[in-house]
């Protein structure tokens, strides 16, 4: 080294690359740090032209700007991402090192000199720990996510098991009250005639006789229903869907409840066009009908109206069926399909009930692709709709 | 500090010749097609700065390259980006996928370098006009809000003089705006009037 450079050999105590040239380009310091880096020793480039050393330089990208500081212009700048290799470097295992190079003008006020220092900083650790970091936090991040899959499949598999609890609690409340009390009711009844059959009359016999008669007609339904909601809850409900004449399907229903209407003088009446033809399964389309209707007349007072009618709406059949009863508040509305809440009422004529068939209707509906409401206003009566997909036909 | 249209008519012509400059280099660095717009230079004070910087994105934080300088005249000359805009710069240059919340220190580097070659070579213009050399900082990246750049400056916080532009970057199809702020130490500002005035009696440009 010329010994008038050995001013520069401070720069052999920074941990950052020094490379100085002067105005003709030529190297006349190149630091321990860059020694390290490049694997190019200091005594091999002396007064060497930078170009010649690194001929990748020798383009007007890096000989404009750096003439430009050699000629007292602002510092330049080479970033890592726009010039990945101002002086070739690599870690040991090959890969390329990341360096920021900085070049500056220096004027030595001694002699006049003008040279520029390139100063090189190695980015390579810091990108690694950005993309580390990165790594890290993207990681962090799907962590997040998946967690909150999991909690909302917990949440969901609890929602599910509480379903599955109250359906039990519902279970056992049917056997426990709606058919212990009818068939305590039974028993005791048919002890007393069994232990005292002579010593009644033809009529008294009659007379005890006749309101087992009515409660198992009840029980008989109740057991029904049962059943029917039994099987949907355990999947061996087989939903088939045919092509059928709703407004048929209605008609029958009513005419087998006709009778059940009569007794209490209720009127039932149809509003429904010639045919509507659904694709759905028939055997439960009937129990949602019956159940609707039944309740119908179970909450209409003597001498009330039931109108069920029929329409044809965006590719659904709409059945309603709408009574002149008792009517229900809000509250009661939004516990009618629910299995988690214990809902019953007893009829204008103090019928039974197990709050079982709504719940067996929302079911049966909805397995045929339909939706079930309905609207009410206390004292004015009940209106029970609900929609099946129609059929090609139509 | 008050400049007559055709004071302003200079600087504006001075920055047009700089951001052309700019503009070059930047093609040869990243092989696009870039082109630099600077419509119209404002003289602000402070508060009309702040507000103009508002404009920018004050709620999304700021990055700024700054060159510091003295001879002649003393200031800094700063270019400064939202971190929206900043990040959209980057990408065009690297073709890098990153979006707004990974602008790092490397993003940050690139930007350093963009906005060096910028102020680079609006700074030449300015040196030219006065016909004299200028002595540089090492380019300072800084990020922050707006209070935070302007009080790290201690150019602003004397008084001097303010010249604005807003800066529109076109590289291909994308479109990114900065804003060019150069802030003149005032005990130097009257020898950059000189200087222009000097310039327009000896017939300008056309000289």
């Amino acid at each position: 080294m010329d010994e008038k450079y050995q001013q520069f050999t401070l720069f052999n105590a920074i941990p950052i690359g020094i490379c100085i040239i002067n105005n003709n380009f030529e190297i006349v310091f190149w630091n321990k740090q860059l020694e390290i880096w490049t694997n190019i020793l200091a005594k091999d480039i002396f007064n060497k032209k930078l170009t010649d050393v690194f001929p990748n330089l020798n383009n007007s990208k890096y000989i404009v700007p750096i003439t430009s500081v050699l000629n007292g212009g602002p510092p330049v700048v080479f970033s890592t991402q726009l010039h990945k290799s101002f002086f070739p470097s690599f870690l040991p295992d090959m890969q390329p090192r990341l360096l920021h190079t900085t070049v500056s003008h220096w004027k030595c006020v001694l002699t006049g000199e003008i040279f520029g220092i390139i100063s090189v900083e190695d980015y390579t650790y810091l990108s690694y720990r950005i993309k580390e970091h990165k790594r890290m936090r993207d990681e962090a991040l799907k962590e997040v996510e998946m967690r909150k899959k999991v909690e909302e499949e917990l949440r969901q598999s609890e929602q599910k098991l509480r379903e599955l609890n109250a359906t039990k609690d519902k279970f056992f409340s049917i056997i426990a009250h709606d058919l212990k009390n009818p068939i305590g009711a039974f028993k005791n009844v048919l002890e007393l005639l069994y232990e005292n059959f002579n010593d009644f009359t033809k009529e008294e016999i009659l007379e005890f006789i006749e309101p087992l008669k009515e409660s198992s007609t009840q029980l008989f339904s109740l057991l029904e229903n049962l059943l029917l909601w039994s099987r949907a809850q355990t999947g061996r409900i087989q939903i088939e869907p045919i092509e059928f004449d709703i407004v048929d399907l209605i008609r029958q229903n009513i005419n087998l409840l006709q009778l059940q209407a009569a007794n209490k003088q209720i009127k039932i009446e149809m509003d429904v066009p010639e045919r509507i033809f659904v694709l759905a399964d028939i055997n439960s389309i009937t129990t949602v009908l019956r159940n609707l209707i039944s309740n119908a007349i179970k909450f209409t007072q003597p001498n009330g109206k039931i109108v069920v009618s029929a329409t044809s709406k965006n590719n659904f059949a709409e059945v309603c069926v709408e009574d002149t009863g008792v009517g229900m508040s809000k509250e009661t509305m939004e516990k009618l399909f629910r299995i988690d809440v214990h809902h019953t009422s007893l009829g204008t004529a103090n019928e039974k009930g197990t709050g079982l068939g709504l719940i067996v209707c929302k079911e049966f509906v909805e397995a045929n692709g339909g939706q079930i409401w309905v609207e009410s206003k206390e004292g004015k009566g009940s209106k029970f709709y609900f929609t099946i997909p129609l059929a090609q036909i139509n | 500090m008050k400049f007559s249209q055709e004071q302003l008519d200079v600087v504006q012509e001075m920055i047009n010749i700089g951001v052309g400059q700019a503009a070059n280099l930047l093609n040869s660095i990243s092989g696009k097609h870039v082109q630099l717009f600077v419509p119209n230079v404002k003289v602000l004070n402070l508060e009309q700065l702040t507000h103009e910087l508002i404009d920018l994105g004050f709620e999304q934080g700021l990055s700024c390259v700054s060159l510091l300088f003295s001879g002649m005249i003393i200031g800094s000359s700063k270019l400064i980006f939202s971190t929206e805009q900043a990040s959209k710069l980057v990408r065009a240059f690297t073709n890098s996928a990153l979006d707004e919340s990974d602008f790092d220190e490397i993003q940050a580097e690139t930007l350093s370098e963009i906005g060096n070659i910028v102020l680079n070579s609006l700074m030449g213009s300015f040196a030219n006009l006065l016909k004299t050399t200028l002595n540089y900082s090492i380019p300072l990246y800084v990020t922050g809000n707006i209070d935070q750049i302007l009080s790290s400056d201690v150019h602003i916080q004397n008084k001097g003089l303010i010249l604005y532009a807003r800066t529109h970057f076109q590289i291909e199809y994308l479109e990114v705006k900065g804003d060019f702020i150069l802030f003149i130490d005032i005990d130097t500002t009257p020898l950059l009037i000189e200087s222009i005035n000097k310039f327009i009696e000896k017939g300008g440009f056309f000289n």
